[in-house]
C-alpha cells in the first residue's frame, strides 16, 4: 500500500519537474510573492507581524495558482491514455489517487520552500515571531491540500486540461467569494457561508492558533473530495 | 490460463461485446481478428480489468478479475491500443516506474529492466526521452512495459498498427519470440498478420464471436485458394475459355472492361499455385499479358465466407 502510493507520488513529482508549465507558475509565484513581501515590509514595518500577513496573502495567491498545477494530474493521463496503464497495473484506485494527491502537495510545497528565503531575510534584520509563522505554515499545508483535493476531483472528470484548470479556478473562487460576501449577509446564511469558506478557517492559523475545529474542517473537505475522486475512478465512466 | 464465460459489455444501451466465451491455454498465441469497431479493444479492456463486464465472468489463472483484480492483473502484461506513454520520461525511468508499481524488488529492479531493454532491442535509446523516439521504438517501449514483472500473459492490442513495413516485420518477430515462453493474445484487423503469428484465431464481428479455430482448420474452412488478377487487351471471351482449361483453375470472372482492356479474376483450387501455368498459357496462346498479380484475401472476404452475408 505505502510502497505503491509512494511510487505514484515519485512519478508525479518527476513529471511536474519536467513540465514547462510548472516553471512558468514558479516564475509567477516568485514574482508576485516577492512583490507582496516587499509591499508588506513597507506597509507593516514590524518584522514580527510581516510573515502572518504574507502567509495570508499566500493562501490567496495559491488558490489562483493551484488550478494550473492540478489541471494536468488526471486530465493528461486520460487524454494520453496512460490512465489505462495505471488502472490495469496491480494498483488499487485509492493508491493511485492518494499517490497523486501526495505528489501534487509535495511538489507545491517546493514552491513554498522558496518563501523560507523571506524568513531568513526577516531574521537578519529583525525579530520575526516564529510561533504564528510555524502555525501559519501548518495551516497553509491544510489549505493547499484542500485546494489540491478540489483540483483532483475536477481533473478526474475531464480529459481537457484547460477545462480542468478553469473549472477548478471557478470552484475555488466560489469558496473564496462566499467567505467574502458572508459579512454582508444576514443571520444564518452568513454563518453557513463563512463556515464553508476555505480561507476563513486559515486565518486563525496565521494568528498562531491551532484549533482542532479548523483541522477537522479541512480534513473532512479533503477526505470527501478524495473519496469522490476514488469512486469516480473506480466507476470508470469518467475514464472511457 | 484465461477463461472467458458469457461476457457481455454495454456502453449505455449499445452492446459492444455480446455473450463471448472462449478459453486460452498456457503457451498459446491467440489472435483476435475483426474489423474496426468489432469489439476487439473492448474485449481486451475487459480481460485486463480496465473495464468491467456487464455480464459474465473472466478468470485469469486462478483469479477472477472482478473478485481478485490485483492478483489477476499481476499475471498480465498489457499493451493498449495506440501505445500510451509518458513522453517526458526517458525509457529507463519509464520502465522503472512500471517496475515500481508492479512490485519489483529494489535489488532486482535495474537488472530486470536492463534484461528487458536488451530483449526488445532498446539498448541504443535507453536514456532517450520517449517523446523523441520513432513510432517503432515507442511500440517497443510499450511492449517492454508489458514485459515488466515477467507476467505469464501478454495482451497486445493492435501491436503493429501505424508502423512502416520494416517495423511491422521487426515487431512480429519480437512477438513470435515472446510467444515461445508466454501466453499471448493479440488483436489485429489484418488476416495475414494473425495467420502468420497465431496458432488459434478468434474471429469477432459486431461484438459476437463468429469463429474460433486453429489456423489450419480456419484456412480449410475458408478454402483459401489463389486469386490472380490478369490484365489483357486480347478478346476476353477467348482468354477466359483458354484459362478454364488450365489445371487447377476453379473460377474465371471478368471484373472490369474498359475499351479493349479487360481485367480478369482467376481463382484456383485449394493450395494450388497456378501462376506459372497461367502466364505460360497466355503467352503460348498468343494473348497479350499486360499484368498479372496475386490478390490476397481481405478480411471482408473472410467475413462473407464465414457468415454468409455481405
Amino acid at each position: 500500500m505505502i510502497n505503491n502510493i509512494w511510487s505514484i507520488t515519485k512519478k508525479e513529482i518527476k513529471l511536474f519537474f519536467v513540465s514547462f508549465v510548472a516553471y512558468i507558475i514558479l516564475f509567477f509565484f516568485l514574482l508576485v510573492g516577492g512583490y507582496y513581501f516587499y509591499v508588506y515590509i513597507y506597509e507593516v514595518r514590524d518584522a514580527a507581524r510581516i510573515m502572518p500577513y504574507f502567509l495570508n496573502f499566500l493562501g490567496f495567491l495559491s488558490f489562483l495558482l493551484t488550478p494550473f498545477i492540478t489541471m494536468r494530474v488526471f486530465s493528461e493521463e486520460k487524454r494520453s491514455g496512460t490512465i489505462e496503464l495505471l488502472l490495469t497495473s496491480p494498483l488499487k484506485e485509492n493508491e493511485i489517487v492518494l499517490g497523486k494527491f501526495l505528489g501534487t502537495l509535495l511538489f507545491y510545497l517546493v514552491y513554498i520552500g522558496f518563501t523560507f528565503y523571506y524568513l531568513i531575510i526577516l531574521s537578519a534584520y529583525g525579530k520575526p515571531d516564529f510561533g504564528p509563522i510555524i502555525t501559519g505554515y501548518l495551516g497553509f499545508i491544510f489549505l493547499e491540500a484542500t485546494y489540491i483535493s478540489v483540483g483532483l476531483l475536477i481533473s478526474v472528470m475531464t480529459r481537457n486540461q484547460i477545462v480542468s484548470g478553469i473549472v477548478t479556478l471557478i470552484a475555488l473562487l466560489f469558496f473564496w467569494i462566499i467567505g467574502w460576501v458572508s459579512s454582508y449577509l444576514p443571520g444564518i446564511l452568513a454563518d453557513v457561508f463563512s463556515y464553508l469558506s476555505f480561507l476563513n478557517h486559515y486565518e486563525d492559523f496565521t494568528k498562531g492558533i491551532i484549533d482542532t475545529k479548523h483541522i477537522i474542517y479541512y480534513l473532512s473537505i479533503i477526505g470527501l473530495n478524495l473519496f469522490l475522486t476514488i469512486r469516480l475512478l473506480e466507476n470508470r465512466k469518467v475514464v472511457v | 490460463m484465461i477463461e472467458v464465460k458469457n461476457v457481455s459489455k454495454y456502453y449505455g444501451k449499445v452492446k459492444a461485446v455480446d455473450n463471448i466465451s472462449f478459453n486460452v491455454d498456457k503457451g498459446e498465441i491467440v489472435g483476435f481478428l475483426g474489423p474496426n469497431g468489432a469489439g476487439k479493444t473492448t474485449t481486451m479492456r475487459v480481460l485486463t480489468g480496465f473495464l468491467s463486464a456487464t455480464e459474465g465472468s473472466i478468470k485469469i489463472g486462478d483469479h477472477d478479475i472482478v473478485e481478485n483484480p490485483v492478483e489477476a492483473k499481476k499475471m498480465i502484461g498489457y499493451l493498449p491500443e495506440n501505445v500510451p506513454l509518458y513522453f517526458e520520461m526517458n525509457v529507463t525511468d519509464y520502465l522503472g516506474f512500471f517496475a515500481d508499481i508492479k512490485g519489483i524488488n529494489k535489488s532486482e529492479k535495474s537488472g530486470h529492466i536492463r534484461q528487458i531493454i536488451g530483449k526488445v532491442g532498446l539498448k541504443k535509446v535507453a536514456d532517450t526521452i520517449i517523446g523523441k523516439l520513432s513510432k517503432g521504438f515507442r511500440q517497443r517501449v510499450g511492449i517492454a512495459q508489458a514485459l515488466i514483472g515477467e507476467p505469464d500473459i501478454l495482451i497486445l492490442d493492435e501491436p503493429t498498427i501505424g508502423l512502416d513495413p520494416n517495423q511491422i516485420i521487426e515487431i512480429r518477430n519480437l512477438i513470435k519470440e515472446l510467444g515461445k515462453e508466454k501466453t499471448v493474445i493479440l488483436s489485429s484487423h489484418i488476416l495475414q498478420e494473425v495467420s502468420a503469428l497465431c496458432s488459434r484465431i478468434i474471429i469477432i464481428s459486431e461484438g459476437k464471436v463468429v469463429a474460433i479455430d486453429t489456423k489450419e482448420d480456419l484456412m480449410e474452412k475458408l478454402e483459401v485458394g489463389q486469386r490472380i488478377k490478369i490484365l489483357t487487351d486480347s478478346d476476353h471471351k477467348k482468354v477466359a475459355n483458354k484459362m478454364k482449361e488450365v489445371k487447377g483453375v476453379k473460377h474465371v470472372d471478368l471484373v472490369r472492361k474498359e475499351g479493349s482492356l479487360s481485367e480478369i479474376m482467376v481463382s484456383s483450387e485449394k493450395e494450388k499455385d497456378i501462376r506459372k501455368d497461367l502466364s505460360k498459357m497466355m503467352i503460348t496462346s498468343g494473348f497479350n499479358l499486360l499484368e498479372q498479380s496475386k490478390v490476397t484475401m481481405s478480411l471482408e472476404d473472410v467475413f462473407i465466407k464465414l457468415t454468409g452475408k455481405n
